[in-house]
């Protein structure tokens, strides 16, 4: 019975079926990417499949139970199939097998044979030296009237076999031993509870830590400069366990360095390690490919992020800029928030995401040549969050950024982390300030002086008779030009579909298209303090196209105020990633013998000869002589045919 | 086939011993000399590997005269290169070798042009049994192969030229491994084209180098992808010149096993008496073209593993992380795996066998793209 059992277990079709089941699986964990929110599946696959899904385990394919167990029987089968066949193949390759019958050497595949004249162990001594220079041992035996040479080369082929199924095994034992197995088992029948919440370490509770003691780890801390860590994070699941260190990691300085053309050419750590029990301190630098090992923990270089940058803000306000002119400055740490009121005295959460000291970005013609780059400088990413708790993001730009031949400053803003930024393009006047942009918009606020300006500037021209056209145009204007402060170009439409009738609309839009920029132009001329006849300048007209599309976009912003970043303080962060894998201690030498393994059985032929030696009738010597090859038959048969060839020569010469 | 074998383990005949002594020494003051002048660049990981790939060539040369040739040729055709050179990028744009021959592109081009031209020589001469033609046709191969060796040489000066920051070895990219797979999986059927002195399957190899050579083509033409870009931080290693070579022996393998797979389909199904049976060689010999080209390549692919397994140990911590590419390749590894298993074991042939192996190319093909195109992971090299 259970003889019977470990032959299936060792059996050929059971391990081709388990390397097909293995294959195809690793398959299904490529193709659905593993490890995402539950949410995003959710969405992707429906209520129903996610359910199935998610109780197969294919969410996380590589560290599901079955997959686990998949290899363990793979890692089994190896071990029945060398445990059965291992023992036969070591006898078969060190047995010479010299008790071979004589009618089997004419069936070999190589065979020849011939007489000779000469004394029988005259001819053994030399066809056995012949043997010897080819590089055979061999084993010889006198049966009566009969001597038999068997003679082997290459036996550390079937050795190969052993090696190369041996090294499987390790090879896997090694890598479940370091795969998360005791963890998963602690936290399934054990204490261990995997904490879900976003806790300071400090407050981890007992039972989510690890202590230093855990021998097989991967787990990741980001350290901002000048901080230190004495613990690390290990992700499990859609949570985490902290794992406690036996040292701690000081972080002196982060730096990225570029190439000439721009592009990441280095991240580098200064790290400070201090390690109480044995009273040392370390430092190194670690960068990509060079991590640091101390006491079989290994420390890498694998991310980095804003470890807490100072931001100096002023904050202008967009909506009642009139009523409220001031700008508000304000000082704030990325990863931190401050209060701010708005300008309609809304209260506001101002979160600070992120910070960045260059974006480097190619274009078009840097391409072509493999060099120029562009680095718009830097930017910062935050959120402003209403008291009922929803918001808007943002991404702003420090400096100016220059499209076709124009400054603009950038602001960038989404709804969700699922849209694309949708930018707003402050165009910047010929003194490289948005003031010129921001007295536009204010004065479009301040409803009394946009009347008047829209008034003294619409009655330059008219002759006296006009007057009333003047006066009902003016007040067109005013409509169009709140109607637009207010909602852009999208009220200006609505307004037409309420008040005009439908077969007028088309001109009654070109029309009052004309009234807006004809408004808004005079507003320009009143901030540049210029007469209506002096004309705007190319580059004026073009400042004045980019300040409509702005005010434009204004009413869709969704912020109270632009937010400038006027200086700040860089403070990096380092993602490294802690890990401690004694399982390479076997992973690494089945390596080796894998390799070996395969080298033997490939490029290794087990290769036998005999040659039998029998006085014929005739008093001459019969010699028989036969050979067989396991693998790499062509070039055993040519030299068979070598051999055969001198082992005639051999005895004539002798005699000769 | 004995005579093949013949030659085979006769060293002796193009050149003789002598001419094998006065190679391996140039060889070797070639390497001597790359050693003392480049000492500065290299850490002593380079060094070792630098003295591996001469014992390589020392060993592949003495095996087979032909690549002595190979070598010479590409030797004195990089060494025009560089002289054309200087320490001048711009001399590409306007002295004349560089522009038509030498530079890393044009040569490119002219190994595209070359291995694009054997495909119908070789078919030419099987269909018209022309043993001349069959000679003109590997005579095409080995020129295509010297000038893409060339065009990789020069395209790794080049790179130094770019920035001396920026240099690095170019086999770093998807244009430049293109360019690699082609010489690679050339040379192996070149090598067995003499170990098995049959020209009747050059067409068949010629038309998966010409497969890449056109995607190379349009790659280069539409993206631009033959620039020299620097290299981001993650691929700044050693591990690259081996493990990448290593990794390009296996996929040449694989690719060459299909075509013969393909031809193998062919002859099991020509009528016994047929033309195409006359043409082709015997099924005996297609398997064991195809055993010998798998078990290669299986050899060559399980150490890129290993060695991609160990870089991924010292660059991102962990031997085996399940990223796409790795798993890939473990799929590609227990196909070929179990291929081999049904061969030795069950003593399987015939057209499954030759099926299984065509359908190991296109394994093979997701491993080497499709996981780049359709997966993410960490050999896409997003974040770091
Ligand atoms: C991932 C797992 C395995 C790998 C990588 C592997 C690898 C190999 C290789 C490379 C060969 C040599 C084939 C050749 O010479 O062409 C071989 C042969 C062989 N394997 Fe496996 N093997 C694996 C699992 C197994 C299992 C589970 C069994 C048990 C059923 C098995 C039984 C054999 C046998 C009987 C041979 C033939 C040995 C001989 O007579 O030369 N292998 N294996």
């Amino acid at each position: 019975m259970s003889s019977r059992l470990l032959r299936f277990l060792g059996s050929m079709p059971l391990a081709v079926t388990l390397l097909s089941a293995v294959a195809i699986a690793s398959v299904i964990g490529t193709l659905l990417q593993q490890n995402q929110p539950y949410q995003d599946y959710l969405i992707k696959f429906g209520p129903f499949w996610h359910q199935v899904y998610l109780s197969l385990g294919l969410y996380d394919v590589y560290s599901s139970l079955w997959f686990l167990l998949l290899l363990a029987f793979l890692v089994a089968s190896t071990s029945v199939c060398l445990l059965l066949n291992g023992p036969a193949i070591v006898a078969s390759a060190s047995d010479y097998r010299e008790h071979l019958h004589s009618k089997i050497l004419a069936h070999m595949p190589e065979h020849q044979q011939w007489r000779v004249f000469a004394p029988l162990s005259l001819v053994q001594g030399q066809l056995q030296q012949l043997l010897q220079q080819y590089g055979y041992r061999l084993r010889s035996r006198a049966d009566g009237e009969r001597v038999l040479i068997a003679a082997k080369k290459g036996s550390a082929n079937r050795f190969g076999y052993i090696c190369a199924h041996l090294a499987v095994v390790v090879i896997c034992i090694g890598g479940l031993l370091d795969g998360n197995i005791p963890m998963k088992w602690q936290s399934l029948f054990g204490s261990l509870a995997i904490e879900t919440r976003d806790l300071p370490a400090s407050q981890v509770p007992a039972a989510s830590r690890l202590d230093t003691d855990n021998s097989a780890f991967r787990a990741n801390i980001s350290i901002p400069e000048g901080s230190a860590a004495d613990f690390a994070f290990i992700n499990v699941g859609r949570g985490y366990v902290l794992q406690e260190l036996p040292f701690q990691i000081r972080l002196k300085d982060f730096r990225i360095e570029h190439y000439s053309t721009g592009q990441p050419k280095s991240f580098q750590s200064d790290l400070v390690l201090r390690d109480p029990e044995r009273d040392t301190t370390l430092e190194k630098t670690i960068s990509v490919n060079e991590p640091l090992r101390y006491r079989g923990f290994n420390i890498y270089q694998a991310s980095f992020e804003d470890g807490g940058s100072k931001l100096d803000l002023t904050l202008r306000p967009l909506i009642e800029p009139a009523a409220n002119p001031e700008a508000l400055d304000v000082s704030v740490r990325v990863n931190d928030s401050v209060k701010v009121t708005a300008p309609d005295s809304s209260e506001l959460k101002l979160e600070i995401e992120d910070f960045r000291a260059y974006n480097i970005n190619r274009t078009a013609a840097s391409v072509e040549r493999g060099q120029d780059f562009r680095d718009d400088g830097p930017s910062f990413q935050f959120k402003l969050r209403r008291v009922d708790g929803s918001a808007r993001e943002y991404r702003n730009y420090m400096r100016p950024v220059t499209l076709e031949g124009r400054d603009y400053l950038l602001s960038g803003t989404r709804g969700s982390q699922a849209e694309p930024f949708r930018y707003l393009y402050i165009p910047v006047d010929a003194a490289g300030s948005a003031d010129t942009f921001f007295e536009m918009l204010h004065l479009l606020h301040d409803d009394d002086r946009l009347a008047q300006v829209i008034r003294d500037r619409a009655g330059q021209r008219p002759s006296e008779d006009e007057r009333e056209l003047t006066q009902q145009l003016t007040g067109a204007t005013l409509t169009i030009l709140k109607l637009f402060r207010d909602g852009g170009y999208g009220a200006i439409a609505e307004h037409m579909d309420t008040s005009v009738p439908e077969d007028q609309r088309q001109f009654a839009s070109e029309a009052y298209i004309k009234l807006l920029h004809g408004g808004l132009r005079s507003l320009y001329l009143e901030v540049l303090d210029q007469s209506a006849d002096s004309g705007l300048s190319e580059s004026q007209s073009l400042f004045l196209d980019d300040a409509i599309s702005a005010l434009a976009g204004v009413p869709n912003y969704g912020a109270p105020f632009y937010i400038a970043l006027n200086d700040y303080e860089q403070r990096q962060a380092s993602g490294l990633l802690i890990a401690r894998s004694p399982g390479k201690l076997l992973v690494y030498p089945g390596f080796a013998l894998l390799l070996a393994g395969i080298f033997l059985l490939f490029y290794i032929a087990q290769r036998r000869v005999w040659i039998e030696l029998r006085e014929a009738d005739d008093g001459r010597v019969q010699v028989d002589i036969a050979g067989e090859s396991n693998r790499l038959q062509d070039e055993f048969r040519q030299e068979f045919e070598q051999l055969a060839s001198q082992a005639r020569q051999a005895p004539e010469q002798a005699s000769r | 086939m004995t005579s093949a074998v013949n030659s085979l383990s006769n060293p002796s005949y193009a050149g003789g011993r002598a001419g094998f002594l006065a190679w391996a020494v140039a060889v070797l003051a070639a390497a001597g000399y790359a050693l003392f002048s480049l000492q500065p660049l290299m850490n002593g990981y380079e060094v070792i590997i630098l003295l591996l790939a001469a014992a390589g060539t020392l060993w592949l040369g003495h095996a087979w005269p032909s690549f002595r040739g190979l070598t010479l040729a590409v030797a004195v055709l990089t060494l025009v290169g560089l002289q054309q050179y200087g320490d001048q990028l711009a001399n590409a744009d306007t002295r004349f070798l560089l522009v038509y021959v030498l530079a890393s592109q044009s040569a490119i081009m002219w190994m595209s042009a070359l291995f694009i031209l054997a495909t119908p020589t070789y078919f030419a001469a099987l269909l018209a049994r022309s043993p001349f033609t069959g000679q003109v046709a590997s005579g095409l191969t080995w020129s295509a192969v010297a000038m893409g060796l060339t065009g990789l040489l020069v395209r790794w000066r080049e790179t130094y030229l770019v920035g001396a920051d920026i240099g690095y070895i170019p086999i770093s990219n998807l244009y430049e491994v293109f360019v690699l797979f082609c010489l690679i999986t050339a040379l192996i059927y070149l090598f067995y084209e003499r170990r098995f002195q049959t020209r009747a399957l050059g067409g068949f190899a010629m038309l998966v180098i010409s497969a890449a050579v056109g995607f190379l083509l349009w790659y280069s033409h539409s993206r631009g992808a033959h620039v020299i870009e620097p290299l981001v931080p993650a691929l700044q290693s050693y591990w690259m010149k081996i493990h990448v070579p290593a990794n390009f022996i296996g996929y040449g393998c694989f690719s060459l096993a299909a075509m013969i797979g393909v031809a193998a389909l062919l002859r099991y199904r020509a009528a016994p008496a047929g033309r195409l049976a006359q043409l082709l060689p015997e099924p005996a010999l297609l398997e064991e073209f195809m055993y010998r080209a798998i078990a290669l390549g299986f050899a060559f692919f399980t150490l890129a593993t290993i060695l991609g397994s160990l870089w991924a140990a010292e660059a991102w911590g962990g031997y085996w992380s399940w990223d796409p590419k790795e798993t890939w390749a473990l799929i590609v590894w227990l196909n070929y795996a179990a291929w081999l298993h049904m061969r030795m074991t069950k003593g399987w042939r015939g057209p499954a066998m030759a099926w299984w192996a065509i359908v190991g190319l296109f394994v093979t093909l997701f491993a080497f793209l499709g996981v780049n195109m359709f997966l993410s992971g960490l050999h896409s090299y997003g974040e770091l």
